[in-house]
């Protein structure tokens, strides 16, 4: 029984080091970059936003991903000069498991998208 | 803003869901229920890696053996989202199995260590209604539980009985539905699920049928701040299990299967990359057949790490 509490223990310790910081990074806005702000329904509990980050933060583009859940908020940062796809971001909503609402940023900062 | 009232105070409920932990004697992995699964996605790509460690404890022996059966799992999920709906779920449990029991002879101890049965579960959201701060999902899920684990073993006094083997030796499929309700403030899920046993070594295990209820309340914190706050959950839940009887050799075995309802109270700390979570899972009903071991307890402590 020692064996598997030191097991146990060790496992505990080995799956909190590797989940470690998050992959993106949480987007301080600046000069050099724009905030797109994204309303998402559905997300309501902590575990929920870590998916939700994970896939706006594999968009082209992207430099960082903050989330904002008492607000049903993603704030996407990108940098000034890059552009994304609103089409994109709404996939990347949809493939986390969510509702995409509105998209809010200035018009310079979306490519035109081969879909609506 | 309108004060709350004292029922809904979450300091009290608080204190009021740790006096009922500390005062008592196949999940699978996001965020959720500790005994069973949720409906709640797994992002496309996203992995899941939950680990629990089980004790379960059985001594109520209605016969004369005075029956001692002690259960150390280790169950390991993993949990990989093909799509936003489609999940695909694994779940192999290491096991320690122990039994005392009292024989013409004296005093015997038998047991057995090792690998279970894998299971291999899809669970697909057949419909989800989401809002800001709330979401309803239906999911249904199937799959197989392949024999994996040894079901033949022996020891001096011969064959281990069924409820000593490390796996079933049989392929058997199970399916069912889960439905999820969550809010920023609680989380309510329900599953019904069917498990057909198939025969292996003239044993076949009963089918078994459930119904799992889960209530998980935020206690803390009490109003929500900026980000992706982490959250205490204090959990309540309910699981009824039916079992069917055990067929050895072509006869139903009397002194197997029955109707198990069995309620856990728990805990969970839940952040955006990781939960901790225990619950003590108690029988409140046992309606067994024969001279069926009834349980005592089961003991549960966990982590979720999402990657």
């Amino acid at each position: 029984m020692g064996y598997l509490h030191r097991s146990f223990a060790l496992l505990i310790l080995w799956s909190l080091l590797l989940a470690g910081p998050s992959p993106v990074g949480a987007g301080q806005p600046g000069p050099a970059t724009h905030d797109i702000m994204i309303r998402v329904d559905g997300a309501s509990c902590p575990f929920c936003a870590f998916g939700l980050e994970k896939r706006l933060g594999r968009i082209e583009g992207v430099t960082g991903v903050r989330i904002e859940m008492k607000e049903g908020k993603a704030i996407v940062t990108v940098k000034k000069g890059a552009t994304v796809s609103k089409h994109a971001l709404r996939q990347a909503i949809e493939e986390a498991g969510f509702t995409p609402r509105e998209i809010i940023a200035p018009p310079e900062v979306f490519s035109k998208d081969a879909a609506p | 803003m309108p004060k709350e009232p004292i029922f809904f105070n979450r300091s009290i409920v608080a204190g009021l869901w740790l006096v009922l932990l500390l005062g008592s004697d196949r999940s699978q992995s996001e965020a959720g229920p500790i005994t069973f699964n949720t409906a709640l996605p797994v992002a496309k790509n996203q992995l899941i890696f939950r680990e629990q460690f089980v004790l379960s404890r059985a001594t109520d022996d209605p016969g004369s053996m005075g029956r001692d059966f002690r259960v150390l799992a280790l169950p390991t999920v993993l949990a990989y989202g093909v799509t936003g709906d489609l999940t695909l779920f694994g779940i192999l449990p290491y096991l320690e199995k122990t039994l005392d029991l009292s024989t013409a002879a004296g005093r015997q101890r038998r047991t057995t260590s090792g690998l279970g049965d894998l299971t291999l579960l899809g669970r697909y959201t057949l419909y989800a209604l989401d809002r800001l701060g709330e979401t309803r999902r239906l999911a249904p899920f199937i799959g197989l539980e392949f024999p994996t684990g040894a079901s033949n073993e022996r020891d001096a006094f011969g064959r281990l009985p069924p409820s000593l083997q490390l796996g079933s030796g049989s392929w058997d499929p199970v399916w069912g539905m889960i439905f999820t309700w969550q809010t920023f403030d609680w989380e309510f899920d329900s599953a019904a699920q069917y498990q057909r046993n198939t025969s292996a070594h003239d044993v076949r295990l009963g089918d078994e049928a459930r119904l799992d209820l889960s209530f998980q309340y935020r206690l803390w914190p009490p109003t929500l701040g900026e980000g992706v706050p982490a959250f205490l959950y204090g959990v309540l839940e309910s699981n009824v299990i039916w079992t069917d009887k055990t067929t050895i050799a072509g006869s139903r075995d009397p002194n197997s299967g029955g109707t198990t309802w069995f309620l856990d109270p728990g805990i969970q700390f839940v952040t955006k990359r990781w939960i901790l979570e225990a619950s003590v899972q108690i029988p409140v009903v046992q309606d067994l057949n024969g001279l069926a071991l009834k349980d005592d307890y089961t003991v549960r402590a966990g982590f979720r790490v999402s990657f």
